[in-house]
């Protein structure tokens, strides 16, 4: 039985910005909601639904999609709230449009964390509230004990954290990202130990963001010369629940069971054929635990870092735009950052950091800051693979 | 389209202060599920599906992480839909899309709420869903706002409290044949008016209590449902439809989401006139004019359901049985769970397995819940 192809018909986004204080939530969602559908070339009322991540207590509302169907003009319409990262309502959109479903959507992602006041406490209170909740006053020692744990097993050190750093903030820095500077590595392994054996400039800052994606089928996508596929895209879940005893510590163990979706999808490897990645790394170590699991070695993963093969204009640029680190933490709404900047790639428009060349793209998002599960998508242009 | 069927369903008891964690009413859920389709293993199945009503019930961010463990997905694909009380049946509509995708060939789908904990009430965490800058500084609840819909649904078709109490009275004499309900009770239309006013004109008896409980249902494409049953139950229909957030500037005398809601599943399934061929309804009843208000909404005729219910055809031996169940009213209303409750009710109706509470010949039923801010229709139709 023959499925709906799905295709990227346009994006709209307000860029990262470390406050966008002039902006309601719902001016953000509208804004760039106007901007997905002119860069698709529709109006709202040709849209089927729309898909939404949000998170009750990011929002500081529940049940947070209450407030998306007049922003993005879906009024009467198809409605799915996604509670988790943007690739995850990427993921619900593209299969209600592959089955036929729903034939042209909006996915809606959007965070301000610069409203509010204590997040610490929001993320905490995702860990089993009698094992960690009051041991954990900043819920981030986690991912420094998932740092630990990698830096341990494979031989590396903090300086190749900040390598990472020292990359992603150069990119952002051409990419007019927020946190961009021109950083060397040694720069970085001077600043202050946060979460042992993360530094600061290890750990993405906040910053506000939403993105607005237009998905279709190939009769939506009939007429348009710039279309990007969405050739593959798979969930994995955790290792643990929300006590975290059962994870498996230094290693993204999700990312296993993505890959081998997509390798089965695609029917071959997708690093062989990929041009870039954009990965939510909201710590450091995270690109290389997700560079590990997708190369399906560690010492690869840092041979490429130590070598510059991940840079801009090298052979495989991971984050060129920035990545978290130089566009910051915009929380469920990071996917979202990450694949519209590979979407851009793909077209040919992402300025100063355009990859030469690039016809197909990885996006990988964790779930959350400090989750083991997270979406690993395969973006192409018409003709490659 | 890939075709999706429903090869079983399991429940925990819906009850107030339910002495199980989350966890445990997921966990009893799942099991009571894949025993029904003869102790499948966890490991058969594909990946999960939750829905949660908002985080703050069980006092958790992001509260997926609650459910991975529980359902037996550890590493498994499991993502979290909800769109308040809409988010059972809705959970159905995005578990029909995941196997109907041809992504996954079977997957678990499982709704839970935990309303007890909050204390003195769940209610004042209902005042965290209303619009912050306008409506919260008011001191809103739910009953008000349902209040005020309830008395234009009166006032739009000239309906009396005594007509209205009756669908308390069915609901709940139906849920005494439900082995898991917790307020099934023979009660007449004199006990729904002397009890206690909410707010006029909702009476206690109007209104479902808070429950604890959850509910799963294991779903299959038609290749691996023929051979995990004989009696698989075909999802043929599902739609959502959001209206604006504005309520206040709608009428509020029909739902017309729920309208385009079931108007687009009839459509999925070839059902052209549902007043004849739809066999059993399960319409979200979390207060009594509410059965009606979506009757009116699925039939697509404002008004039809309240005279329907004059007639006692919305009894379980009447020509249009809602709620057999025993609804929301009777059963409980765990948010989420209620939904995906009446979904599983479909499953066991129509592939005959509702005991006591069978409706004769049923081939074709629809389910359909109602949530967000009064505003959005989840609506799934179900065949033999």
């Amino acid at each position: 039985m023959s499925h709906n192809k799905v295709y990227v018909l346009g994006v709209g986004e307000l860029p990262p910005t470390k406050s966008l204080k002039d902006l309601d939530f719902r001016e953000m969602t509208f804004e760039a909601a106007v901007r997905a559908y002119a860069d698709a070339g529709i109006g709202p009322s040709e849209v089927d639904g729309l898909f939404s991540a949000e998170l009750d207590f990011v929002e500081g509302i529940s049940i947070a999609d209450e407030y998306t169907p007049d922003q993005v003009g879906t009024r009467l319409k198809f409605n799915m709230l996604v509670v988790g990262d943007f690739l995850e309502a990427l993921f619900h959109a593209y299969m209600a449009v592959r089955s036929g479903l729903t034939d042209l959507v909006a996915v809606e992602s959007h965070a301000r964390p610069s409203e509010i006041e204590n997040y610490a406490d929001v993320l905490r209170s995702s860990l089993d509230p009698h094992c960690l909740r009051p041991i954990l006053s900043d819920p981030y020692a986690i991912a420094g004990l998932d740092a630990r744990a990698f830096l341990g097993r494979t031989g590396s050190t903090t300086q190749d954290l900040s390598l990472v750093a020292e990359k992603n903030l150069k990119n952002a820095a051409r990419s007019g990202g927020p946190y961009g500077e021109a950083l060397n590595a040694d720069d970085v392994e001077r600043t202050a130990f946060v979460y042992e054996p993360l530094r600061q400039k290890h750990v993405a800052q906040f910053s506000d963001y939403v993105a607005v994606v237009v998905l279709g089928s190939e009769r939506a996508a009939k007429g348009s010369d710039r279309f990007v596929e969405i050739a593959s895209i798979w969930q994995a879940g955790a290792t643990s629940g929300a006590h975290q005893w059962m994870r498996k510590w230094g290693v993204m163990e999700w990312v296993k069971g993505a890959l081998e979706r997509i390798e089965r999808d695609l029917r071959g490897n997708p690093m062989r054929s990929c041009d870039l990645v954009e990965f939510t790394e909201f710590f450091a170590h995270q690109e290389l635990q997700f560079l590990s699991a997708m190369l399906r070695s560690e010492g690869e993963a840092l041979r490429m870092l130590r070598s510059g093969d991940l840079e801009l204009g090298s052979a495989l640029p991971v984050n060129p735009s920035g990545g978290c680190l130089g566009n910051g933490n915009s929380l469920n709404a990071s996917g979202g950052r990450a694949f519209v900047s590979a979407v851009r790639q793909l077209r040919g428009e992402a300025g100063n950091v355009q990859v030469t060349g690039a016809r197909a793209a990885i996006v990988g998002s964790l779930h959350t800051e400090i989750s083991d599960s997270g979406t690993l998508v395969y973006l192409r242009t018409g003709d490659a693979m | 389209m890939r075709r999706v069927a429903i090869v079983g369903a399991g429940m925990t008891d819906f009850r107030s202060m339910l002495p199980h964690s989350s966890p445990e009413m997921i966990r009893e859920a799942v099991k009571r599920c894949l025993d029904d389709v003869g102790s499948l293993s966890i490991r058969y199945v594909d990946g999960v599906l939750c829905a949660s009503a908002p985080d703050a019930f069980d006092g958790y961010h992001d509260k997926v992480s609650i459910a991975n463990e529980a359902a037996g997905a550890i590493g498994k694909p499991i993502t979290r839909v909800f769109v308040g009380g809409g988010s059972g049946v809705a959970a159905a509509v995005s578990g029909w899309y995941h196997v109907a995708s041809g992504l996954f060939d079977t997957l678990l789908v499982v709704a839970w709420e935990k309303m007890s904990p909050p204390y003195p009430h769940a209610q004042k965490l209902f005042q965290t869903i209303f619009e912050p800058v306008i409506e919260q500084p008011l001191g809103p609840n739910l009953i008000w706002i349902f209040a005020l819909e309830m008395r234009r649904y009166m006032e739009a078709h000239n309906l009396s409290k005594e007509l209205i109490a009756e669908v308390a009275v069915k609901n709940k004499a139906n849920a005494l044949d439900h082995p898991h309900a917790q307020l099934g009770a023979k009660i007449t239309v004199e006990d729904v008016l002397r009890s206690e006013v909410m707010v006029w004109p909702v009476n206690r008896l109007d209104i479902s209590p808070t429950s604890d409980g959850a509910v799963a249902i294991l779903l299959a494409s038609e290749d691996v449902a023929r051979k995990l049953t004989d009696t698989p139950v075909w999802i043929d229909g599902v739609a959502t439809c959001l209206d604006s957030q504005y309520w206040t500037n709608r009428d509020l005398a029909f739902p017309y989401y729920v309208y385009l809601a079931a108007q687009k599943a009839y459509r999925m399934a070839g059902i052209k006139n549902p007043l004849k061929e739809v066999d059993v309804w399960e319409p979200y009843d979390p207060f009594t004019y509410k059965e009606l208000h979506h009757l009116d909404g699925l039939l697509g005729k404002p008004g039809l359901a309240p005279k329907l219910l004059k007639e006692g055809q919305l009894h379980r031996d009447g020509d249009y049985p809602a709620s057999p169940s025993g609804g929301l009213l009777g059963v409980g209303n765990p948010i989420a769970a209620a939904g995906l409750m009446k979904v599983a009710e479909l499953y066991w109706q129509l592939s005959e397995r509702a005991g006591k509470r069978q409706v004769p010949n049923a081939y074709v039923g629809v389910a359909q819940a109602w949530g967000d801010l009064m505003q959005v229709g989840t609506v799934v139709v179900c065949r033999r």
